[in-house]
């Protein structure tokens, strides 16, 4: 072989890795917004018929994995007073595995690397078991809400309360297609027509088979990046075998049975003191605020967090402000919040009233 | 890898087509970094000869055999090995190599050593020659006993002495049935005894039929077994043929005894007999180029300025002295 | 020549003593579990698990094993699969045996990913004994709540013996890589190390998320999601994908500079 071809087989050979390389690194970064920026070719759907699939769906049996992404941070507690600056900042998602078998069964499992949580439910059963602790929970049925589950936590059912409770302060309109989960879907958007609210429109993705609504996105007035969206990165519409849900305690785990189930069924009492008075709502819709009181002892235990606040001056009083692009909350020294998905000026002229 | 296909399955076609040389380069030329470590070299290396390939250390001798094994690519130029280019690695299964010295696995017996490279170089030799069969153990002891290991065939070969890594890497290279034998520098380390040992088995190889190109730094070690030599200086060749030729190449020298050495010198200069950079005086004799071939007059004006000859004649100069003259250092340095 | 390969690295006391010393880690961990429990029932990498059944010894080892040892084990063996060879001063010798560069950067390869399978699939065995010796053994209970019989629980674990042989494809392709480009074994070895350690470091900062499904280390973890009920197969798969896309794409680096380097070892 002469220099020349060795030279040439040289360059060759080392191209290989390069293509490679680069390759796997476009497909690493760029493949994902390609897979989002679809708009496949569907018949045409009116609002109307989109409307009644969202309110009309039946439950049936899937599988799938649900990421909820919002691009404020929804920090933890415990993680706010110890870095409150820095836990203001990023974004937050989580996402859980969910099976259901269209007939009141339900799974979600929750992972971390070397464990998971999950929620069994089949009409009458309810257990909640925790690989990490070894212990299994049974929860009865009436109680699960408690557990900030009420119903299988899929798009669609959220969805559906969105379209009902929501659709008559909106304007609606189909506003394309696009592609969730790998399948194809029209996108219904709900636009506030009140003039304080914060959000621009939410977005429903309904799946063109099987008409279920798959994915929500909240996206904020001004803006056309989601501030917050909620659906299936991957979904199956096939029959779940019942393995899938059944559960009992194995043995050798620990077996909690919370004293509420022995009160037959009566509600749980609130975690909070008696003393607090009940949330109340100021408003319907997207102009709903909520107005509640937490005690000022709190306040002054989590000064800290407080200080990375902004302050606004009402009529009450200087405030601390939260805000994220759709949601605002003004906190009174004298411990009551002010809270909704709209303006601070309409928050202020609440306190007004108050 | 269409490339290495061809070479694997290029096998024997072209074994035997070499008639005049067993290795030949064409204006071979490799630059390190810039430096040229070999300036466009053509060699020639008859079959059937002892080919001495001389320099002294860093003129470029080793970078010419890693090149002719194809260790080291060349950036310009061709070679030819056993009648094939040297890219089609096949028939380096006829060549024993011994390049810079043993190298082998510390942490494995000497046996087991032999045995690593007779497995790996067995489907080589199968690929030249189909009816080759394994090495089975007591092949691999006889190759030991041939160079004395035997007794050493179970230690260690971290616990080898420097001679004992020598002849193990000579055993290697005569495993299997070689056409060509290229060994670099394989004196380095052994004792006298071991060095005549090592010259008188390449003479005996040598008459079963095997070329042996052998290089060394040190011209004594191999002028009386080579038939041929090249020599080499700062990458370039400086000749190359048989001893007789290079023999023959090198003018007569003057060498005269005296008591009177320094005043035979002045005159001789003087009188522009001599060159006064070739003369050399060692005790009472005066060795020296001459300028004119009239020795009778050069005796006879000695003799008018009053020098008192002992001696006086013409000499064949020797290896050594040729040797430093065209590489510029005495080849005993290393 | 493959078993010449392997032979020589059985033959190496070396190897030896990274076996033993890897086989000894379960009964170590197993021990150490009997006295001083499971990490109070929040131990990560099923170590709560362990004392409820000895199968999991075998995870407890594996997953302990893998972020460290094991890559610093398999990267002593890969890389010193050319820099060794040069460092001995035997790569002259088997490139003019002769080999063609090509086969003994294939066999080099091929030797170290029998040897990581040996290896992961051993090292479950010893804990699958040494489990068994100090904890119960019986109907295996899996991460999702769900229980499955002993042999099933024993496949399970074999599957992720070679699941966890198969991470560290990573390490063998990277090892030798780098090993093409020194002639120092063990300046191969801490580069190896550092790469893995590196991808490791990466994995846990979200501001180069975009890149994590590339990062060999991503879904090291995986081979526990053979213990959930039904099986997660995506992450397994992917760390498939991963290993194999490595293992082309560091094999062609050690190719093109490997294939015309001047070899002055």
């Amino acid at each position: 072989m002469n220099v020349m071809s060795r030279t040439a087989s040289k360059r060759i050979l080392y191209s290989i890795p390069v293509i490679i390389g680069s390759s796997a690194l476009a497909v690493a970064l760029i493949a994902p917004q390609i897979a989002t920026a679809q708009t496949p070719d569907l018949p045409s759907v009116t609002t109307t018929q989109l409307v009644s699939w969202i309110s009309n769906s039946h439950p049936v049996p899937l599988s799938g994995t649900v990421t909820g992404v919002t691009s404020f941070p929804i920090p933890s507690v415990s993680a706010l007073s110890k870095n409150p600056s820095a836990s203001l900042s990023g974004s937050s998602s989580a996402s859980y595995n969910i099976w259901e078998n269209g007939k009141g069964s339900f799974r979600i499992q929750s992972l971390t690397t070397s464990g998971e949580t999950d929620l069994y439910v089949i009409p009458g059963s309810v257990w909640l078991w925790d690989s990490s602790k070894l212990t299994a929970t049974k929860e009865a049925i009436a109680n699960y809400g408690s557990l900030g589950v009420t119903s299988s936590p899929n798009p669609q059912v959220t969805a559906s309360s969105i379209v009902s409770k929501l659709s008559r302060q909106a304007t609606l309109s189909v506003s394309g297609t696009t592609v969730v989960a790998g399948r194809p879907a029209y996108t219904l958007s709900i636009s506030p027509n009140a003039p304080d609210s914060l959000i621009g429109s939410i977005n429903i993705s309904v799946d063109a088979v099987t008409h279920l609504a798959d994915q929500i996105q909240v996206i904020p007035k001004g803006s056309a990046t989601p501030a917050a969206s909620l659906g299936f990165n991957t979904v199956s519409f096939s029959a779940q075998p019942n393995s899938i849900f059944d559960f009992s305690p194995p043995p050798g785990v620990k077996v909690v049975i919370p004293k509420t189930q022995k009160i037959n069924g009566s509600p749980r009492p609130t975690s909070s003191p008696a003393t607090q008075a009940k949330p109340k709502i100021v408003g319907t819709g997207f102009d709903a605020v909520v107005v509640a009181h937490i005690p000022t002892k709190a306040l002054s235990r989590d000064g800290a967090l407080l200080k990375v606040l902004h302050q606004v001056s009402t009529s009450q009083g200087t405030a601390y402000e939260y805000s994220n692009p759709i949601f605002q909350a003004l906190i009174l020294p004298n411990g009551t919040i002010v809270a909704g998905s709209v303006s601070t000026s309409r928050l202020i002229k609440v306190i007004g009233t108050l | 890898m269409t490339e290495l296909e061809q070479t694997l399955s290029s096998g024997t076609s072209n074994a035997g087509a070499y008639q005049d040389y067993a290795i030949e380069t064409k204006s071979l030329t490799k630059a390190f970094s810039g430096r040229e470590a070999v300036s466009d070299l053509s060699l020639r290396v008859p079959v059937g000869s002892i080919f001495g390939f001389l320099g002294p250390n860093g003129s470029g001798k080793t970078t010419t055999i890693r090149m002719m094994l194809g260790l080291v690519s060349s950036n310009k130029g061709d070679i030819t090995i056993l009648g094939q280019p040297v890219e089609q690695l096949n028939q380096l299964a006829r060549v024993g190599v011994v390049v810079e010295g043993p190298g082998f696995y510390p942490y494995l017996s000497g046996f087991d050593n032999l045995q690593r490279f007779a497995e790996v170089s067995y489907p080589a030799q199968k690929r030249l020659n189909p009816e080759t069969s394994k090495l089975r153990r007591p092949d691999i002891l006889q190759s030991l006993e041939r160079v004395g290991l035997v007794g050493a065939k179970d230690k260690k070969y971290r616990a080898y002495s420097l001679g004992m890594k020598q002849r193990l890497s000579i055993a290697a290279a005569l495993m299997w049935p070689r056409d060509l034998l290229v060994l670099d520098e394989p004196t380095n380390g052994l004792d006298p005894q071991g060095i005549v040992e090592v010259r008188e088995l390449i003479t005996s190889l040598n008459q079963e039929g095997m070329t042996i190109f052998v290089s060394s730094h040190i011209l004594s070690e191999v002028e009386m077994i080579c038939s041929h030599i090249a020599i080499m200086r700062d990458g370039v060749l400086q000749f190359q043929g048989s001893v007789e030729d290079f023999k023959g190449s090198l003018s007569k020298e003057f060498s005269l005894v005296t008591s009177q050495v320094d005043l035979a010198k002045e005159i001789l200069v003087r009188f522009e007999f001599i060159d006064l950079h070739s003369c050399k005086i060692e005790g009472n004799h005066l060795t020296a180029q001459l300028s004119s071939e009239n020795i009778e007059e050069i005796v006879k004006t000695l003799v008018e300025q009053g020098v008192g000859i002992r001696s006086v004649g013409l000499v064949e100069p020797s290896l050594e002295d040729a040797f430093v003259a065209l590489t510029g250092r005495s080849s005993n340095v290393s | 020549m493959f078993l010449s390969e392997i032979k020589l690295l059985l033959k190496r006391r070396r190897t030896e003593v990274l076996f033993i010393l890897l086989l000894l880690e379960p009964w170590l961990l197993a021990f150490l579990i009997y006295q001083f429990g499971g990490g109070g029932g929040q131990g990560p990498n099923f170590l709560n698990l362990v004392t409820h059944n000895g199968i999991f010894l075998v995870l407890a080892s594996l997953s302990s094993l893998l972020p460290l040892l094991l890559p610093l084990a398999v990267s002593l063996v890969s890389s010193d699969a050319i820099a060794g060879e040069a460092s001995n001063g035997t790569l002259r010798y088997l490139l003019t045996a002769p080999v063609s560069r090509f086969k003994l950067l294939v066999h080099k390869m091929s030797s170290s990913l029998v040897f990581i399978f040996v290896l992961s699939v051993t090292i479950s065995l010893s804990g699958l004994v040494a489990g068994s010796v100090f904890f119960p053994v019986g109907k295996v209970l899996l991460l999702s709540g769900q229980t499955v019989s002993f042999f099933h629980g024993v496949l399970l674990v074999l599957l992720s013996a070679l699941l966890v042989g198969l991470s560290l494809i990573c390490v063998v392709a990277i090892g030798i890589a780098i090993s093409t480009f020194t002639d120092i074994p063990v300046g191969a070895t801490l580069g190896t190390l550092g790469a893995i350690i590196l991808s490791e470091i990466l994995d846990n900062i979200t501001q180069v998320r975009g890149i994590w499904p590339l990062l060999p280390t991503n879904y090291w973890m995986s081979f526990s999601d053979l213990f959930r009920s039904p099986i997660i197969f995506s992450g397994i798969s992917k760390n498939i994908v991963n290993q194999v896309g490595w293992l082309i794409f560091a094999f062609s680096i050690a190719l093109a500079k490997f294939r015309f380097k001047d070899i002055t070892s």
